[in-house]
């Protein structure tokens, strides 16, 4: 992605060559929702580190829209008190002296089109004030329920731009985008009738992580692993994304969701799909997107029989936290005693095409698991059973190359080795690349490089809507089978722990096991 | 990530043969018992290169800035023009970054002196010491153009996979301009980068975007005057911004004049006009860039773009006769230490810089 990207409109020719890879419009973000918890811990500061870096056009401002009674300056103390807490930089006086003077506060309601007067009132106030040509950025960081009725407001109101051209309107989406296919493809539809789909950038913070966009260099800068990924070479591959922490204060929303619609219908099909996709022919945005979506399109369907075989979900139950007493799911506030939403998922995929025939992608994912970890591991096939390979009582370990994504992102190669002495002797050693250690720079947040792509135009790491759509499809499938099965009965796991013992026999009956993280 | 958590062990002497061993030392003997020991990741290797004793302390502080962002070998070459010494000395010092509560080996430092007449050899001890596999950059530490010291500097870039030297405080910068322009021009040139050129980076992406057509139609075509003020020693900064408009512009520069006091002007000629460059130095005072007066017109008006330097990584910009505000861009302040680690991951060929170099040395031409 090492290329200068610019927008439509009439060339810049000082910009081509700047060793800035990205370079952001002049534009006004205007966050719906911007005294929410998502823009207080996340957004705002991570714009505040983006101007820190230089990297923000000097023609650029903020604007916070929602219901909250606020004004510029308690806007401010919101964003100081956030940049406080969660900026992975201090807050440095100097910059802030000027920075705050580029936010900007409007109150309404969202259902309000006198408000969208207001704000549109004020965003020209502004826009003059700093000589933004009326490039704006909408970021909805508002519950889903709501996004029509924004969508629908700022069509209404005058806010939507000709997508070809200037000046220019984006609209940022977070994920869930939709419940299950139909209602994604309502949304989408939704969007579709105000918005290009060039101006629609569906935010996963997952896809802006180094280790997620190290993925695809791994891969195609490596002429040495590209040759080996296919299942000629590949036994299997495994997926895990563990979270330690309970439901929480997301009762509400997680027992409509659960971790298939919250985790794997996304963030984890999403690396899925990277680790698995074809070399684009370039590295267009539109192009690795075409390629992503040909995995999802293969995915194999869960359906009928399979789901008993391919799949478990279970619940945490009561258990121990860093040596703490905790309770189950259905103890947690906000949860029905009754309920069968699952808190882990363990899942047997297969990609149904040349590259991947019969390998299998196990999954998994979990509230309440022992720590927090994301990784993506390949395991190869082992040696033949000739040489170092004869002791079928110890068998070679495998090579295994792991990516991590969180904590700690960096990626790992287990080789065997002899260990030094008389004998021969193989032992499995590990190779071990650490960003942190390596690397000296610190690794933007996610939610940095997201949004410095938005504002250059940049869609490569944003979900398309097709493959939303596709992601989607396969998942629904799941959902409906689940349905149809009808069960009241979903297996405890012990909170703290891997998982249910469900989930070992599932890959236990294909003779391999779960990694130890 | 500062240079303050990057500890350096104590300079231990060793031989020119034992510099390898003394690096290649296993940690644990070295460092005592196995809860201390420190894992090892660097980035590449870094043959540091001053030809004066009394520039080696500044240096060694900017190695612990420069592994604490690049992990790497480092061979400061201490090439003293003014020892008449045959000998050659070396010592070594591991320097370890702490996090939280592992360590990690981010440089391994290797220090050897040479008087003028040993100096020759240093390129030979350079290339015993160097890891393979990786990167090697050089750093041209003193205030000269590298290829003016002669075999020295060939044969160390020949070593090399990128030359990163500063133009700041070179004396007659003119001639040395051109002298590193024909090498970076040349058919053995490596991956070159100039401090001088990095540092104004805020300054040109200011300028480009107060200019961008979306904000100001036709300003770049209707340019008639720029005027640089910049502090002492400078000058170079000034006239490499100045080629790199010039260059992206496509201005061909027609004339150019040393006008009595610290002042350098141009013409140029372009398919929009003649558009005219005046450099000029302020004898005291900070350093840096200060202040770029751009006049053009904006829709048939005229404006003048007065972008200033506020403060160290800060530069605001006021378009008279087009906004009512002043708008800034700030960056991150960096040492030199902390310039030379920005760069020395940026391995391809910054194209942009060689072509600015390459027409900065035709506008010195024409002042000669």
């Amino acid at each position: 992605m090492d290329t200068v990207r610019a927008d439509a409109g009439t060339p810049n020719l000082l910009t081509a060559g700047l060793s800035q890879t990205l370079i952001p419009q002049p534009c006004t973000l205007v966050i719906f929702g911007g005294a929410g918890d998502l823009s207080a811990r996340k957004l705002l500061p991570a714009v505040y580190n983006l101007s820190l870096d230089g990297v923000l056009p000097a023609n650029f401002a903020i604007v916070g829209f929602a219901r909250n009674e606020l004004d510029d300056s308690s806007f401010r103390a919101i964003a100081r008190d956030g940049i406080e807490r969660f900026s992975r930089r201090p807050l440095d006086e100097t910059h802030w002296a000027q920075y705050s003077h580029s936010l900007f506060y409007v109150t309404g309601s969202f259902t309000d089109r006198q408000a969208y007067v207001e704000l549109r009132r004020r965003l020209e106030k502004v826009e003059s004030e700093f000589g933004i040509p009326g490039n704006r950025v909408f970021y909805l960081s508002i519950p889903p329920s709501l996004i029509e009725t924004c969508v629908e407001q700022l069509k209404a109101a005058g806010f939507v731009a000709d997508p070809h051209e200037a000046p220019i309107s984006r609209i940022i989406v977070e994920k869930p985008v939709g419940r299950d296919l139909v209602s994604a493809r309502g949304i989408n539809e939704m969007l579709a009738r105000t918005f290009d789909e060039s101006q629609i950038f569906r935010i996963d913070h997952y896809l802006g992580k180094e280790t997620v966009q190290n993925i695809l260099v791994l891969r195609f800068a490596n002429s040495v692993l590209e040759p080996l990924w296919n299942a000629k070479y590949v036994d299997h591959v495994q997926l895990t994304v563990a979270e330690e922490e309970g439901v929480g204060q997301r009762a509400g929303y997680y027992e409509e969701a659960g971790a298939l619609r919250d985790m794997v219908q996304n963030h984890i099909l999403q690396v899925l799909a990277m680790i698995a996709m074809e070399p684009p022919w370039s590295l267009d945005p539109e192009n690795i997107r075409d390629a992503k979506l040909d995995v999802l399109r293969c995915l194999r369907r869960l359906t009928g029989s399979d789901v008993e075989t391919h799949v478990v979900r279970a619940q945490y139950g009561p258990g121990y936290h860093h040596g703490e007493d905790v309770p189950g799911y259905r103890r947690e506030e906000g949860v029905r005693r009754d309920s069968t939403t699952e808190t882990y998922v363990a899942l047997k995929m297969f990609i149904d095409n040349w590259r991947w025939a019969g390998v299998p992608f196990y999954v998994r994912t979990g509230k309440r698991l022992p720590k927090r970890v994301s990784e993506a591991a390949i395991y190869f096939k082992s040696v033949p059973e000739i040489l170092f390979n004869t002791n079928r009582d110890a068998p070679l370990e495998s090579n295994v190359l792991t990516l991590r994504i969180q904590p700690d992102e960096g990626f790992s190669l287990r080789l065997s080795s002899k260990l030094p002495g008389p004998k021969v002797r193989i032992y499995p050693v590990k190779m071990d690349f650490h960003y942190g250690a390596t690397f000296g720079d610190s690794s933007p947040e996610a939610y940095e490089r997201l949004l410095l792509d938005v504002m250059s135009g940049d869609a490569t790491l944003f979900m398309r809507r097709d493959a939303v759509e596709a992601s989607w499809a396969w998942v629904t499938a799941l959902l409906e089978a689940w349905e149809a099965s009808r069960t009241r009965y979903v297996p405890e796991y012990p909170a703290g722990s891997w998982g249910p013992v469900e989930a070992d026999r599932l890959i236990e009956a294909d003779g391999r096991k779960w990694r130890t993280l | 990530m500062t240079p303050t958590d990057v500890i350096a062990s104590e300079p231990r002497a060793v031989s020119l043969g034992g510099i390898e061993r003394e690096l290649a030392r296993p940690w644990p003997e070295r460092e005592g018992p196995p809860a201390e020991r420190a894992a090892r990741a660097l980035m590449g290797n870094l043959i540091i290169v001053c030809r004066h004793q009394h520039e080696e302390p500044e240096i060694a502080q900017e190695v612990s800035a420069i592994v604490s962002q690049y992990p790497s070998r480092v061979l400061l070459l201490v090439a003293d023009a003014g020892s008449r010494s045959t000998e050659m000395e070396a010592s070594v010092t591991i320097q370890r970054r702490f996090r939280g509560a592992s360590q990690h080996v981010c440089g391994e430092v290797a220090t050897i002196r040479a008087g003028s007449p040993a100096a020759p050899r240093l390129a030979s001890t350079a290339r015993a010491v160097l890891l393979g596999d990786l990167p090697t950059a050089l750093w041209w530490a003193t205030a000269e153009a590298p290829p003016l010291a002669g075999d020295l500097f060939v044969e160390l870039a020949e070593l090399t996979d990128q030359v990163v030297y500063d133009s700041f405080a070179w004396t007659d910068p003119l001639r040395q301009l051109i002298v590193m322009a024909n090498w970076v021009g040349g058919k053995g040139s490596r991956v070159t980068a100039d401090l001088a050129w990095r540092r104004p980076k805020l300054w040109r992406r200011l300028i480009a975007q107060s200019l961008d057509p979306s904000i100001a139609p036709g300003a770049l075509e209707a340019i008639r005057e720029v005027h640089i003020e910049h502090g002492p020693h400078a000058l170079t900064e000034a006239w490499l911004l100045t080629g790199w408009l010039a260059f992206r512009l496509g201005w061909i520069p027609r004339g150019g004049k040393v006008l009595p006091g610290p002042e350098v002007s141009w013409s140029f000629e372009w398919a929009h006009g003649t558009p005219r460059v005046e450099i000029r130095r302020h004898p005291e005072g900070e350093t840096d860039l200060r202040t770029i007066r751009i006049v053009t017109r904006v829709n048939a008006r005229p404006v003048t773009f007065r972008f200033e330097r506020e403060a160290p990584g800060r530069v605001s910009v006021f378009a008279d006769g087009l906004a009512d505000r002043t708008l800034w861009l700030t960056g991150p302040v960096h040492t030199r230490g902390q310039l030379v680690a920005r760069q020395l991951p940026d391995l391809a060929r910054d194209r942009l810089f060689e072509s600015s170099v390459a027409l900065a040395r035709t506008m010195a031409e024409t002042v000669l």
